[in-house]
């Protein structure tokens, strides 16, 4: 279960999406979430489906690998499809018993934010499985450096991103030891009582801060040696570019923009 | 030449109730190019020395200097932690990048270093450490040994005079074990690179230059590999062991088998022992 | 006592496809065994274990508890986990309570015992691991690393399992803490509970264990006596084992015309055979 979150995780595939400038990807992916919320109305939907689609088969990651990645958020998807379903006011009701009411504009709004989720998770995904998060994070260096000028401490921020990036698969196979190493001296995770289960936590989150905290003290140590100073500048391993596949983006972006305008003026 | 000296090194703190001193009057010159093995058992001091010479912890009295430059001085302390790289024992804990080469850059990047030096370096090092063809991936992905030699990598492309290893195959399996001691030894013999190695594994002592043996902050032997393990009993007392042949070779001796030279490995063991058997043709 | 029959294990690994982790494995556990389990790192070697201990379902095959059969791997699991202890890699990771008592006690009152059973337990254990009373007050975030392995061992051992299995439990010790946990072992077998030890150290397999499974790529090679498995060498080497030293020692002797019996592996032994085969030849 906890190996099936996909966010987060990068794919490796020759692709032009993986060798796109991070910056470009960053700002699409932006720009993808706002159309996502904006948009209204059944065939901009479809739009933007199909170009989710087309994306994911520009970026040659396996379609079964994207759709593992969304299991985790099924609760989610299901509990705002059903608040949305039960809680919208309308006039065409479908079904009445008791308190629940159905309506038609519930059944829509329900599909509407199911769909909104999944494809703002499968956008997102798209970015950070294309995208090594070292590229990712300095790629959010760049276009956030203007900040730096009023003080911000982007560096540091973007150093932090990284490193937690780094450790999550270590802390998620920590996790899954410690629950193990529990489990087998009886402790009881599957109680269906909620504040035992709260309890059972415990032994569970108390040696992952300590570890946690073990790893960042080493951490901190090894890239003191290694002659790491927040304060100071530092050149980059790492170079951008914008190519002609960021320019192709952009020219996709504004296609965009434009088919789903006509959409609304038309529709 | 000496890389590092220590002089009357003495290292103490205070807890609650009294004071400890954990390392007493140490004074260690190690040569440029050797290869030093430091062994002691737990709480010894032997990490507690390693972190004098990259300046993590500064002496309590006393002093040591890191290619002449002494630790205290805080205007060169990027000076020395260049030229003495350290390598730590969980392999997990000291790679900072999500990908391999970028973690080799860490230490140039902090360095300043221009970026077409910095690509030459990263590759050389890589390929010091035979792991060129893994420079894309992921280090959780990669084996124990792998990872320990992503993290040599990332001191060797600093170009350090010395690199200092702590424990650095305690985590390791076999495999992971005999690949990261390969790699410091051809770094050593090849690349002239001077050594200290901490490690409690009596094998991997025996193939460096010179062994210090440590207890209670102090140095209790301090001589070549042969001459150290010869002294079974002393290791013994201080709760450490020597290699299985040299207590073989040793026991043999006592039951009457001459056995004239010092032994480490196994081979040297069987040799031994077959001079005695040609005996019996004569 | 527990018998796993053509086990397969298999998971999706990164990319869609499965990787298999284990083929077919067919062993039997008996009660009062100290059985030894070696192979290289992802050999499968954790997973038999995690599968033993109840902590993973196969994806194929049958699990015999008792001389009862089970289909359905969610029982199977719940008898495995009420028989089987483990301890992990690095156990001292799993602490987490105020006091080494309670961490300790965490087992026996999960198993719903009232206060004066779970005393018993914690205070049996606790001698088993060698742990002094007078800790028992103390955070077990305070202690030196060998003493919070023995707490994490002591955790296992109060929930009183019949089978106890420890993965590499010896893993950044020194050499004297590593014997000390060995003879541990010992005792706790000679109390009555089935011990099973995962480790590469082949040298500790060889001084401590009297059977050895050993598994290569997920796959048995090999599960005999400990003197017949170490008389396969080339087995060994094809799983990219250490082989120990007085074994490789015996080797070389006996290729070179010398008749030494290759079911030694103490050094004892081994130097009074070799003086009893010199003797005979000279």
């Amino acid at each position: 279960m906890i190996r099936d979150i996909t966010i987060g995780q990068y794919y490796d595939a020759p692709s032009p999406i993986h060798k796109m400038d991070p910056r470009t990807k960053i700002l699409w992916t932006l720009f993808y979430m706002i159309t996502l919320f904006v948009v209204e109305g059944f065939w901009s939907y479809v739009v933007i489906v199909a170009s989710t689609a087309l994306i994911i088969a520009l970026s040659k990651i396996p379609v079964k690998f994207m759709l593992r990645g969304l299991k985790p958020i099924i609760l989610l998807v299901v509990i705002t499809a059903a608040l949305n379903l039960f809680m919208t006011q309308g006039e065409n009701v479908i079904f009445s018993k008791g308190i629940f009411t159905i309506t038609l504009e519930g059944v829509y709004m329900a599909a509407k934010m199911a769909v909104r989720i999944i494809l703002l998770i499968i956008g997102t995904s798209i970015l950070t499985l294309t995208t090594t998060p070292t590229v990712l994070t300095g790629g959010l260096e760049i276009l956030l450096s203007p900040l730096k000028k009023i003080g911000v401490p982007i560096s540091v921020f973007v150093m932090m991103v990284g490193i937690a990036l780094r450790f999550i698969p270590t802390l998620l196979d920590e996790t899954d030891k410690i629950i193990k190493a529990q489990t087998s001296r009886g402790a009881d995770f599957e109680n269906k009582n909620p504040v035992k289960r709260i309890k059972a936590m415990i032994p569970i989150l108390i040696p992952l801060f300590v570890s946690a905290f073990r790893r960042a003290d080493d951490l901190a140590v090894a890239m003191e040696c290694r002659c790491y100073n927040a304060d100071a500048d530092r050149s980059s391993y790492r170079r951008f570019a914008f190519g002609k596949r960021d320019f192709y983006a952009l020219m996709y972006a504004v296609i965009f923009v434009i088919i789903l305008v006509v959409i609304k003026v038309v529709l | 030449m000496n890389i590092i000296e220590a002089k009357n090194l003495i290292f103490s703190y205070k807890s609650n109730t009294h004071e400890k001193v954990v390392l007493d009057n140490l004074n260690i010159n190690i040569e440029k190019g050797s290869f030093t093995a430091i062994i002691g058992h737990n709480g010894s001091g032997k990490s507690t020395f390693a972190k004098h010479m990259n300046a993590i912890l500064l002496p309590s009295g006393g002093s040591i200097c890191v290619c002449k430059i002494d630790s205290k001085d805080e205007e060169r302390l990027y000076e020395l932690r260049k030229s003495a790289g350290m390598v730590f024992q969980n392999p997990d804990n000291q790679i900072v990048a999500t990908i391999v080469e970028e973690d080799v850059a860490f230490g140039l990047e902090n360095l300043c270093i221009e970026h077409e030096e910095m690509h030459k370096r990263v590759e050389e090092a890589l390929k010091a450490v035979n792991m060129y063809k893994y420079r894309k991936r992921a280090p959780h992905l990669l084996s124990g040994g792998q990872k320990q030699r992503v993290a040599i990598a990332g001191v060797l492309a600093m170009q350090p005079e010395c690199i200092i290893l702590d424990e650095p195959t305690a985590m390791l399996d076999p495999k992971g074990r005999r690949e990261v001691m390969d790699t410091i030894l051809s770094l050593n013999k090849e690349k002239n690179i001077t050594i200290v190695m901490i490690t409690h594994y009596m094998d991997e002592a025996a193939k460096a230059d010179r062994v210090i043996v440590l207890d209670k902050g102090k140095v209790i032997l301090d001589d070549t590999p042969q001459n150290v393990f010869e002294k079974e009993e002393e290791l013994l007392s201080l709760g450490l062991s020597v290699p299985h042949s040299t207590e073989l070779a040793h026991r043999l001796r006592k039951s009457g088998i001459k056995i004239d030279r010092a032994i480490l490995t196994p081979e040297d063991c069987a040799k031994e022992i077959l001079k005695h058997k040609g005996n019996s043709y004569d | 006592m527990i018998e796993l029959k053509n086990i397969f294990y298999s998971y999706s690994a990164n990319s869609s496809e499965n990787t298999v982790a284990l083929k077919d494995i067919n062993l039997k556990i008996n009660k009062g065994e100290f059985i030894g389990i070696a192979g290289h790192t992802g050999s499968g070697k954790t997973t038999v274990a995690q599968i033993l201990a109840g902590l993973i379902n196969p994806s194929e095959g049958e699990i015999v508890v008792n001389g009862e059969s089970f289909s359905d791997y969610k029982s199977a699991a719940r008898a495995l986990r009420q028989k089987v202890g483990i301890v992990f890699q690095y156990p001292e990771h799993q602490l987490f309570e105020e006091t080494v008592y309670r961490d300790i006690a965490f087992g026996p009152k999960n198993k719903g015992l009232n206060e004066k059973e779970v005393d018993e337990c914690v205070r049996k254990s606790a001698s088993l691991a060698h742990l002094k009373e007078e800790l028992f007050d103390k955070s077990p975030f305070e202690l030196s690393g060998g003493q919070k392995r023995r707490v994490a061992i002591a955790g296992v051992l109060a929930t009183e399992p019949e089978v106890l299995i420890l993965d590499e439990p010896a893993a950044g010790l020194d050499p004297s803490g590593r014997a000390r946990l060995l003879e541990e072992l010992r005792r706790i077998r000679e109390e009555g509970t089935t011990v099973i030890l995962i480790s590469h150290s082949m040298e500790d397999l060889a001084e401590n264990v009297d059977r050895i499974i050993l598994l290569g790529n997920g796959e048995k090679i090999k599960d005999a006596s400990t003197s017949e498995v170490f008389q396969d060498v080339q087995s060994l080497e094809n799983c990219s084992l250490e082989i120990p030293e007085i074994t490789k020692i015996i080797k070389i002797l006996n290729e070179n015309g010398m008749n030494i019996p290759e079911n030694i592996f103490t050094v004892e032994d081994a130097c009074d055979a070799i003086c009893k085969a010199l003797e005979v030849s000279q």
